[in-house]
């Protein structure tokens, strides 16, 4: 008996020897995306993803020789140019790592970027075309920003900003605003004395509210009815701590 | 010497006469019994039979078009054969059986040649050609018979079908005209060990012209190239389009041309966000996704100049979720007025 117990014990650990042996890739979806990472680069622009990846490399000859990472091309897209940029967790931006670069490779007539990858961490494709315009939010006088978050599927930008002097308009450096933008913010009310989390998709807001120039620069003016009548189609939400 | 040489030759020539002695197997009629005249050649050749370094046999196979009782009975009589070898304990081991496709003029059905020397034991059979239920002629290796008279070749002929189909019009980075379009299965997932070539009908007009096999990779929702693009060549009822398929898919045979283009723009009204959009016509039948931009207000394509109809299919959406499909029509007559505008088309919604 004590020799089978021995046996699985030694055969459990091969098993888990062997799984914590294999590097992991895993293509991170762009609500887990949003939920976790900007996409901002070292210098604060709004980059739009290519894609993201979770990449987990075990000591070992992984660690040390690395693994390459092929990402399926866009297809008809010719000239697709890529920054291959590594998440900073302290520092909460994306930065570029020295001496990495977006390869090409064709398989079975399937191309591919090619990146190299030999240390664990999450790593993502971006389109080397930093995102121009701004849309700037105005609320109402009684009215403060906490903080805000905005997020664009159809591109995969994210970005949130704590705003701790809680002023009456923002910024977020993305100018390609779509109506299905998402953004939640969380609103100081003076008067109330409470700040309450708002979540909405910018086509809410009543077009003649919304004004885009030709530079990409939109400016959204929010009124105290916009927000009544966004917590009204929606739950409202207190903010979290 | 000249004479020595020519005496050489001579002797060399008369041996292997000798040594290639040929029996044609010939059986009664609609029987798989051998004729008195087999019978009495095969005991006078038992016994070089028997010593042979190596025995070739050639038969001549009917196709799998033909007759059930023919090729019946051609199985019957190879069997015949093949008992005949047994029974003479010839070794297996020194006989080659070479199949040939039925038609060669002359030709016995079943011949025995005794070779001087030792051959490969092997079965050598030709691409078999045949045509399935859909009435296209098919060629393969023998060993993917089975699969190709299984596999189903659907050609695609109804707009709908096309439309339904959801390839591009679009490849290599041009308008590609798509003339033949097929669903090909091969049945259980399996594939062919070496490709089964289809002969695909092309009309006279077409016969100078060069098509080009594509096969739809639909992972990366794009075409690739299979084969070189080639002319049809002349066959028995007409010109026809050789496509080689190696696995199941869509195919689409198209026209080696370019066209030129003009670029369109569909803008979406207010309030109305673009999430897909494709460009359609049905004749010549195109399909061409169009590039939404990033805020989700337009979009543009590259289509065809000398269409004369489009329609513009977009998937639209509004803030609050609702997602509904939109139809516009766009005739030549718009676009060449535009175009010559202000060098783009402005495809506006219906409001």
């Amino acid at each position: 008996m004590k020799t089978i117990t021995t046996t699985l014990f030694l055969f459990g650990l091969l098993l888990g020897a062997n799984a914590t042996d294999t590097p992991d890739v895993r293509y991170l979806k762009f609500e887990e995306l949003a939920a976790n990472f900007n996409t901002l680069n070292s210098k604060g622009q709004m980059l739009e993803c290519h894609s993201a990846f979770d990449v987990f490399l075990p000591e070992g000859k992984f660690a040390a020789e690395g693994i390459d990472i092929l990402v399926p091309e866009t297809p008809n897209v010719r000239g697709e140019k890529l920054l291959f940029l590594k998440w900073n967790y302290s520092e909460k931006k994306w930065n570029t790592i020295k001496g990495k670069k977006v390869s090409s490779k064709t398989i079975n007539k399937k191309k591919y970027h090619l990146v190299h990858v030999n240390e664990t961490g999450v790593y993502g494709l971006f389109n080397d075309d930093r995102a121009k315009g701004e849309i700037k939010f105005v609320l109402a006088p009684s009215l403060r920003f906490s903080k805000i978050e905005f997020s664009q599927e159809n591109v995969q930008v994210n970005f949130e900003k704590q705003l701790f002097e809680k002023p009456r308009t923002t910024e977020v450096p993305f100018g390609s605003v779509s109506i299905l933008s998402e953004i939640k913010m969380d609103v100081y009310s003076k008067r109330e004395n409470k700040t309450t989390t708002y979540q909405y998709r910018l086509g809410e807001i009543p077009s003649s509210h919304r004004l885009t120039n030709k530079n990409n620069h939109t400016l959204v003016l929010i009124t105290k009815k916009d927000l009544e009548r966004i917590n009204r189609s929606s739950t409202p939400q207190t903010p979290a701590p | 010497m000249k004479k020595l040489i020519a005496v050489l030759f001579c002797a060399g020539y008369l041996i292997n006469a000798q040594a290639n002695s040929t029996i044609t197997i010939e059986f009664q009629k609609d029987s798989e019994k051998f004729t008195e005249g087999t019978v009495r050649a095969l005991s006078i050749y038992a016994e070089e039979l028997y010593l042979a370094k190596g025995i070739k046999v050639t038969l001549q196979e009917p196709s799998r078009n033909a007759e059930a009782k023919k090729q019946a009975l051609f199985y019957k009589r190879e069997k015949e054969l093949k008992e005949f070898f047994k029974e003479e304990h010839l070794n297996f081991e020194r006989i080659s059986f070479n199949y040939e496709q039925e038609g060669k003029k002359k030709a016995p059905v079943i011949s025995i040649e005794i070779v001087p020397h030792a051959v490969v034991a092997e079965i050598i059979r030709p691409d078999s050609t045949f045509t399935n239920k859909n009435k296209i002629a098919l060629t393969c290796k023998y060993n993917d018979l089975e699969l190709a008279n299984e596999m189903s070749v659907v050609k695609f002929s109804s707009q709908e079908e096309l439309y339904n189909s959801h390839v591009s019009s679009f490849f290599d980075n041009k308008i590609i005209f798509i003339r033949d379009l097929f669903r090909v299965e091969f049945p259980e997932g399996k594939i062919p060990t070496s490709g089964v070539t289809a002969e695909i009908v092309q009309g006279a007009e077409n016969a100078k012209k060069k098509f080009t096999l594509l096969h739809w990779n639909n992972i990366n929702k794009e075409w690739t190239k299979i084969g070189a693009t080639k002319k049809p060549t002349k066959g028995a009822r007409g010109y026809y389009f050789s496509a080689t398929f190696e696995e199941s898919g869509l195919y689409a045979i198209v026209e080696n041309k370019s066209t030129s283009v003009v670029p369109v723009v569909a803008k979406a009204k207010k309030d109305v966000a673009i999430t897909y959009i494709e460009i359609l016509s049905t004749e010549p039948f195109l399909r061409i996704e169009g590039n939404v931009s990033d805020n989700q207000r337009e979009a543009t394509f590259k289509a065809p100049k000398n269409v004369e109809n489009y329609v513009i299919r977009a998937v639209c959406k509004d803030a609050q979720g609702t997602e509904w499909i939109e139809e516009t029509k766009v005739s030549k007559k718009t676009i060449i007025r535009y175009f010559q505008k202000s060098k783009k088309i402005n495809a506006y919604f219906n409001n």
